[in-house]
């Protein structure tokens, strides 16, 4: 009796199991080339995504193998511990407060007027993305010393008493604001401009038809159509100052959380609690990333048509206005890296605006160092591998996501994602634990680790570019291919692929360029000198005595032109998109 | 030139079945038109003649060559897009020679066969540029040259002409047609557009929510229509009911609410007294006359008289809503009256009379 029912359950299974084979066949291409694909991706992001999370998890939650919240409860206990959360959150909260005022403004006035020299400070704005906020620190901390440029300029012009000047760097925490905000207002005010541009101009004519003043239509109106947009931004900000390393670091701003994560580094591998605060951090940042992108998602609902009203032309004194004010903003953006420059050919700088004397002895410093040479070595290797990486990578998963159908589809789609909610000290954490002791210990080499944290950290950018790349590209287009003949494989390569050349171009450059200046994967995972990549090695001199913070800022320098040119490559491949990349 | 047979075919879409036992034969040489408004699975027939999916049930044969499970770019079924996808990376030289370079042909013969074929849709002159620069029209002809050059066995065409304007849209259809005639390629052509299958069509079928429903050429579906679902979709129909009173010698006496018809009833051998039977007619076979001339009782043969409710003037002819009342009941039909000479006004009463030959017998469903 019970062995028939056992027989007969068997069968049952493996009738359920066959129809579950035959359903995988009949509604999926599982064709060899693209499971081995689907696998082959599913290993790497396990490995060197998903991995390092669990582990991160496992410490934080168990103890001897059983679950426990007492790392949690040691964390909150520990007053040094609440004071950084308190003060991460002040700072993320006061740099998304600047940042939005700035960007608002500016992407009301970019899209909605038209005034002199649009064009070029349109492109003028962006600028500060391409200065790494970590090298401008250091260019800010000579700005305002006690006896920096800005206190003897003051000093100079006779507003400051030259027995008690004041010291601006006492106010780190405003600083690491202003240098963050500075930072990020282009990539608020790219994602301001697209949310406003996207408001249905009818829907306001309609408010003011019906008898709507400016202000109100603005907040009636706009405000709520674009607030997707607004709210993404202004998540993106957040989480970018939240788990900025580089910047606190610069202005000894110490007490927040991912400097005190870095500090942790070195006993990453006794001291759970490391985790627990990793874990803690990783919480907050994918929380309000699934806010925002399920925000965002509801965007397309606003876009009723797009109108024709054009912008308003602004004539006279008035477009002058406009244009100065926006100049004096890219301007003041850019003081922190022109002290940078300054700082970079300066012989000495003390007690006066400028630098008094010039010299190149800076740059020689880097030839011979041989700390530096190795490091902008390092960095190229590592940042062309991580990129090959994410190309093909990229291509794959966009591939496979637009133009197959294959199972846990959304997952892979998921998965590859996720990066942008996992902060670059979290995961350089969880590495330093998990492949201790084994052939990629950073400690021992931390080359291979590097190229992957960079690879991770920036696929998303790629799949993103791919993936719109490939959505762009008609299927039509394929399908006309192949009814004239071509097979899959010729359609992709002469087809798509030639269709989204500028689209991978770009997002490779991209990937390319912040991988060379990657910030808190290199502070963290790089142990050893010979590893160093450019970025470990600007820190390590920025806080040697004497001629250090000169001989790190010549070494920003050179980062800067090797991102400056990067992206003037990208942006001649891709022309006017190139914003399109840096929109959430 | 090779013929294309479709057997029961089947495609279904979760608990949506697209096309539904399809069963057609487009002749050699052919232009098969498949009519139907959005939405009756009329695309996703072509797509499984071309290729682009596979059908669940049922088989699709070029000549005597099974198509099923070949995938798209071995079937030398060659489609042209409704918005023409045209490689935009390309220019229309290399647009057009792109299938004749799959194809292995010498350069030589790329570039006279590029050239023939432009030549064919008259577009000559515009070899190196690209299709960005060209208008709507310019890329439909571009379109077609290019699935054209490859010399495909079966030519499928999906709603070609829907993004042009009007006039182009006209003077396109004779261009179809001419290339059509020139190439006899068997081509299969799908629309909603009623007048541009009728205009243009050897034969066409009509589908309704996956099936198809009647195949014939243009004159059989005009003027005999199999159902009230083509009665109505070809052309514009008063559709009336009645009961069949007498059936003699091939005319069948019918009586309705407003009139006695009169009509041959050659083709409904089944037609027997007392029967329910559904008639239509043409507004264009309405007479119309004004009542002030003629009288007209409700005993009349083929003859009505109505309202006039409204009237829409185009010049050529006068497009008439006209109501007719009859005891508690009322009845709405359309007459077209052509080449009007004296204004027919709102209000106005008229006498319809049709000719029995006129009137469609619609088969019971």
């Amino acid at each position: 009796m019970r062995s028939s029912s056992g027989s007969a359950r068997a069968m049952s299974s493996s009738y359920r199991l066959s129809n579950f084979a035959s359903r995988l066949i009949h509604d999926y291409d599982l064709k060899p080339d693209v499971v081995l694909a689907v696998v082959a991706l599913a290993a790497f992001l396990a490995a060197f995504l998903i991995y390092p999370m669990l582990y991160s998890l496992r410490e934080a939650f168990f103890s001897d193998g059983e679950f426990t919240i007492d790392f949690f409860m040691l964390l909150f206990r520990n007053p040094a511990v609440l004071t950084c959360i308190l003060n991460s959150f002040k700072l993320a909260t006061a740099s998304t407060a600047l940042t939005m005022a700035v960007s608002m403004p500016l992407a009301w006035a970019m899209i909605r007027y038209k005034f002199p020299l649009q064009g070029a400070l349109g492109i003028l704005l962006l600028m500060p993305l391409i200065l790494p906020p970590f090298v401008g620190a250091i260019g800010m901390k000579q700005l305002l010393a006690r006896y920096g440029a800005l206190n003897s300029l003051l000093m100079s012009l006779g507003l400051m008493d030259r027995a008690h000047p004041i010291d601006w760097l006492e106010m780190g925490f405003w600083c690491v604001v202003i240098v963050q905000a500075l930072h990020l207002y282009p990539i608020a005010y790219l994602n301001l401009a697209a949310a406003l541009s996207s408001v249905d101009r009818t829907l306001e004519e309609a408010a003011q038809s019906l008898g709507a003043s400016p202000m109100r239509r603005f907040l009636t109106v706009t405000l709520p159509l674009m607030f997707p947009g607004v709210f993404a931004a202004c998540i993106l900000t957040f989480i970018f100052s939240f788990t900025d390393l580089g910047t606190p670091l610069i202005f000894l701003y110490t007490q927040v959380i991912p400097v005190r994560i870095f500090n942790m580094v070195e006993t990453a591998t006794e001291d759970p609690s490391g985790y627990a605060l990793i874990v803690l951090v990783l919480a907050i940042t994918s929380v309000l990333f699934a806010l925002s992108k399920r925000l965002s998602e509801r965007r397309q609902v606003a876009v009723v048509s797009t109108s024709a009203v054009s912008p308003k032309q602004l004539i006279g004194m008035k477009g002058w206005f406009v244009t100065l004010f926006i100049l004096a903003l890219c301007l003041i953006a850019m003081v922190p890296h022109a002290c940078v420059v300054l700082n970079s050919f300066a012989k000495s700088w003390a007690m006066s605006a400028l630098p008094s004397e010039f010299t190149l002895q800076h740059y020689e410093a880097i030839v011979k160092h041989p700390i530096t040479t190795v490091s902008i070595r390092n960095s190229f290797i590592y940042s062309l591998v991580s990129t090959a990486l994410d190309v093909v990578f990229g291509v794959a998963i966009a591939y496979i996501l637009t133009r197959r159908r294959v199972p846990f589809k959304g997952l892979l789609d998921i998965v590859a994602m996720m990066p942008l909610a996992i902060p670059g000290v979290v995961l350089a954490f969880g590495y330093v634990g998990c492949y201790a002791n084994t052939i990629l210990d950073p400690r021992v080499n931390a080359a291979p680790l590097l190229i992957i944290s960079y690879a991770v950290r920036r696929m998303p950018y790629l799949v993103r570019a791919c993936y719109a790349g490939f959505q762009q590209v008609s299927t039509t287009l394929e399908e006309a291919s192949m009814s004239l003949g071509a097979s899959p494989l010729r359609t992709t390569i002469k087809v798509t692929l030639p269709l989204i050349y500028a689209h991978i171009t770009a997002g490779a450059i991209l990937t390319f360029a912040f991988a060379m200046l990657e910030v808190s994967d290199s502070l963290i995972l790089a142990l050893n000198p010979p590893n160093f990549p450019m970025t470990k090695a600007i820190y390590v001199l920025s806080r040697r005595v004497g001629d250090g913070p000169r001989i790190a800022s010549a070494m920003g320098v050179i980062g800067m032109a090797i991102l400056a040119l990067s992206l003037s490559i990208a942006s001649r491949t891709l022309g006017r998109r190139l914003g399109e990349l840096f929109k959430v | 030139m090779v013929e294309v047979r479709l057997v029961n075919v089947t495609k279904r879409y979760g608990d949506i079945v697209a096309v539904d036992g399809v069963s057609v034969t487009v002749a050699p040489g052919e232009l098969f038109f498949v009519l139907g408004p959005s939405g009756c699975g009329k695309t996703t027939l072509l797509r499984l003649i071309a290729g682009f999916i596979d059908p669940d049930e049922g088989e699709i044969w070029f000549g005597d060559r099974l198509m099923n499970r070949i995938p798209a770019h071995r079937r030398n079924a060659v489609m042209v897009f409704q918005n023409y996808a045209l490689f935009p990376h390309m220019t229309v030289f290399e647009n057009v020679a792109y299938g004749l370079r799959l194809r292995g042909l010498s350069k030589r013969e790329i570039a006279e066969r590029v050239e023939s074929y432009l030549e064919l849709v008259r577009m000559g002159d515009t070899k190196w540029r690209y299709p960005g620069q060209l208008s709507g029209g310019q890329q439909q002809r571009i379109a077609l040259a290019r699935a054209l050059a490859v010399q495909p066995d079966v030519l499928l065409l999906d709603e070609p002409l829907s993004n042009l304007d009007v006039q182009l849209r006209k003077e396109m259809r004779q261009e179809l047609k001419r290339i059509h005639s020139q190439t006899r390629i068997t081509t299969i052509y799908v629309t909603h557009d009623q007048k541009e299958a009728l205009a243009m069509a050897d034969r066409i079928a009509v589908m309704r929510s996956g099936r198809v429903v009647q195949v014939g050429t243009p004159h059989e579906l005009y003027r005999k229509p199999k159902s009230r679902y083509v009665a109505e979709f070809i052309g514009d129909a008063n559709v009336i009911e009645g009961v069949v009173r007498r059936v003699e010698g091939g005319v069948a006496l019918l009586s309705t609410p407003f009139c006695i018809v009169e009509c041959c009833c050659d083709d409904a051998p089944g037609l027997s007294e007392g029967m329910r039977a559904t008639i239509a007619i043409r507004p264009e076979a309405m007479q119309v006359v004004s009542a002030r001339n003629a009288s007209a009782d409700s005993q009349a043969i083929n003859e009505v008289r109505a309202k006039v409710v409204d009237v829409v003037y185009m010049g050529d002819e006068e497009l008439l809503e006209l109501s007719v009342e009859r005891g508690h009941g009322k009845w709405h039909l359309r007459a077209t009256h052509t080449n009007p000479k004296e204004r027919v006004l709102i209000g106005d009463e008229v006498i319809l009379r049709f000719s029995s030959s006129d009137v469609i017998l619609i088969p019971p469903e």
